[in-house]
């Protein structure tokens, strides 16, 4: 098969779509990206800006905590200039939380994640603003990534290695012609015009709205988007992530984001990723949660608080969400639809979007034949200064 | 409002619309909103139940991100940060609330407006990136908070007048990369940026970027402070050299000054 010179295009640019035109554009495949708002305006704007250690993952999803480690090293030499690289602390508060600390410790261990158990005075050295009423506290290296401009580096870099990225570009019809798809109808917002991109292979990287642009494709994707409240208080009361050691659940984590500390998370499913409420008794529950691991949390005003949806791969609906695996998947819905030149991939987290979209390009490459193998490990992003608006002609 | 905990107010959003095939329009929507709801809110309410061609921008929705950007009743303002209960004004039997987009940028569409050109101007001015740890206090550390929003842009009546002038945020990047760079050729380099016919000379000292920041970063504060380093070598008060200081396009003789350093 040939690219025949039309570019792929990507659905989306939040952290999955952005990382995939990069990917797809440094293997030296043209690439256009169609995002219906601003990069980065859905999940992944509104995400908890924690770059993993795979502290997080390492009792119940040992798989994710390794991914999370790898590229966790991986995005510290890629794109510096879009972390803060604070470290973080895995925080017992009683005695039923010193029942995870082995496991925990465990977990890292096999995950290859290093931590050290700090002594008392150097945790409260370290994070004055502590319950000092912990009973131990484990330093990993999480650390906090700026969402939106890692989007744009990621934008940037693809840019640069020629790909089309269009903002507010709203994709309305998937072409098919003999169960294959051929090209995307976007609306531009900014025009209005109504424009057709043909192409040999569209990604759909649409993160919670990715079984709507399956579903004009004639495919499926059990997509569930399953939202969490954020509470940003008005003071930055950490320098380290700031976890409580337990099984990951409401409220058990404060990430600190230039001048605030953003407590998270809760979740629950939702039918639809649009117009996410954020629950009053979900914002005080962050609060109290909150307030636990860092007392001050209770007297700082709350500057704001936001839902967002993680896209969450259906399948086992447990649990309101959190037993859903975070690991990504891809579609190929050749496959899984019988429809051709079509894939999707969902789920998925920030801190491993590279990853998931070098399986992605390998993917890609794949179908369209095309022997370009992945160079995003080894190549350093742009400065997110030097993304581009482009508007379609 | 009495029932303020879960009542909802009726809203009259008036938004001075753009298109490019239509020009400026005004368009009044009615939303009932909630006194916690965000102009943010307000906007996707409208944009998923009303007007999907509405286009704005958001991302972070806590303030991290310099997105959301628009002018609430006249004022420069992040939509994120921007409650009913703050920023609507009653009237009889309701509220109403005006938006516009940002002044002096280009607007691309309704409240889009472009912000690749300060991008551009920041890395001009060698502004460094946000680092938390340098940012620890005081009008120039604190310009690593800068969220590169453009408000302070939109703010500054000389970037109104004159498409040559950097504006507040890139001067105030600029200081920010001098005292970074200490004495090297970067120094030499940012004061240049900001030593020029269209630099730190032509503010008026106005002070609305200072008032309309967002994030606190004071760039005013940092003007004043490179005319103040600028000045000190041509008076023979500097105490310390800047090799290549004397690279300024206003001709003005520094060669033997220095750089002074202020460090409270």
């Amino acid at each position: 098969m040939s690219t025949s010179g039309e570019a792929i295009i990507v659905i989306g640019a939040g952290s999955t779509g952005a990382a995939v035109a990069h990917d797809l554009a440094l293997r030296g495949l043209p690439v256009v990206v169609l995002e219906r708002g601003e990069p980065a305006s859905g999940t992944t704007g509104r995400n908890h800006a924690l770059l993993h250690s795979g502290g997080r993952y390492v009792v119940k999803d040992l798989e994710s905590a390794l991914e999370c480690r790898v590229e966790n090293e991986l995005l510290h030499r890629l794109a510096p200039e879009v972390l803060e690289r604070n470290g973080g602390l895995f925080v017992a508060l009683d005695e039923e939380d010193m029942a995870y600390r082995d496991a925990f410790l465990a977990g890292c261990q096999e995950a290859g994640i290093p931590y050290r158990e700090l002594s008392r005075e150097e945790a409260l050295r370290r994070e004055p603003g502590l319950n000092p009423a912990f009973k131990t506290a484990i330093e990993v290296p999480d650390g906090v990534f700026d969402p939106y401009r890692l989007v744009l580096a990621w934008l940037a870099t693809a840019q640069a290695n020629g790909a089309r990225v269009y903002p507010y570009t709203w994709v309305e019809e998937v072409e098919r012609k003999n169960g294959r798809v051929v090209g995307v109808w976007a609306r531009h917002v900014h025009t209005g015009r109504r424009l057709f991109w043909e192409s040999p292979m569209v990604v759909n990287a649409a993160g919670p709205w990715a079984g709507r642009i399956a579903e004009l494709a004639g495919a499926h994707v059990p997509i569930r988007p399953s939202p969490g409240v954020i509470v940003a208080v008005d003071a930055r009361l950490n320098h380290m992530v700031v976890n409580r050691l337990r099984k990951p659940g409401d409220g058990d984590i404060i990430v600190p984001q230039r001048r605030t500390s953003l407590i998270g998370t809760t979740s629950w499913i939702a039918d639809s990723p649009d117009r996410l409420p954020v629950p009053a008794d979900h914002i005080e529950k962050m609060i109290v949660e909150g307030a636990r691991l860092l007392p001050a949390v209770a007297r700082v005003p709350v500057k704001a608080a936001l839902s967002s949806a993680r896209p969450l791969v259906a399948g086992n609906l447990e649990g309101e969400g959190r037993e859903i695996s975070r690991t990504f998947q891809t579609f190929d819905h050749e496959v899984t639809d019988r429809v051709a030149n079509f894939v999707t991939i969902a789920g998925g987290k920030t801190t491993t979007s590279r990853a998931m979209a070098e399986t992605l390009g390998d993917l890609v490459c794949r179908k369209l034949g095309i022997d370009a193998p992945c160079r995003t490990r080894e190549t350093p992003l742009h400065s997110y200064r030097r993304y581009r608006v482009e508007l379609p002609a | 409002m009495t029932e303020a905990a879960h009542a909802r107010w009726p809203i009259q959003v008036e938004i001075l619309r753009y298109k490019p095939d239509r020009g400026r329009f005004l368009q009044t929507f009615q939303v009932l909103m909630e006194p916690e709801s965000t102009v943010l809110d307000v906007l996707e309410e409208i944009q998923v139940h009303q007007d999907p061609t509405l286009a704005y921008r958001h991302s972070c929705h806590h303030a991290s991100c310099g997105t959301c950007g628009v002018k609430v009743n006249g004022r420069e303002r992040l939509c994120c940060l921007s409650r009913m209960d703050e920023v609507a004004r009653p009237t009889t039997g309701g509220y109403t609330l005006r938006l516009e987009p940002l002044d002096n940028l280009e607007v691309l569409s309704d409240l889009v407006v472009n912000p690749t050109p300060l991008y551009t101007t920041m890395e001009k001015a060698g502004a460094p990136y946000h680092r938390y740890e340098e940012a620890a206090g005081g009008p120039v550390e604190a310009f690593p908070d800068c969220i590169e929003c453009s408000i302070c842009l939109s703010a500054c009546p000389v970037v109104a007048t004159s498409t040559r002038y950097p504006g507040p945020a890139p001067l105030a990047g600029s200081l920010a990369a001098l005292l970074q760079a200490g004495d090297g050729a970067a120094a030499a380099e940012a004061l240049a940026f900001a030593d020029s016919e269209h630099g730190v000379w032509r503010c008026h000292m106005a002070f609305e970027c200072t008032e309309a920041c967002p994030m606190g970063v004071r760039p005013a504060e940092a003007i004043m402070q490179l005319r103040h380093t600028l000045t000190l070598p041509r008076l023979g008060l500097a105490r310390r050299k800047i090799p290549g200081a004397a690279a300024s396009p206003t001709g003005g003789s520094h060669a033997e000054g220095g750089i002074h350093r202020d460090r409270s």
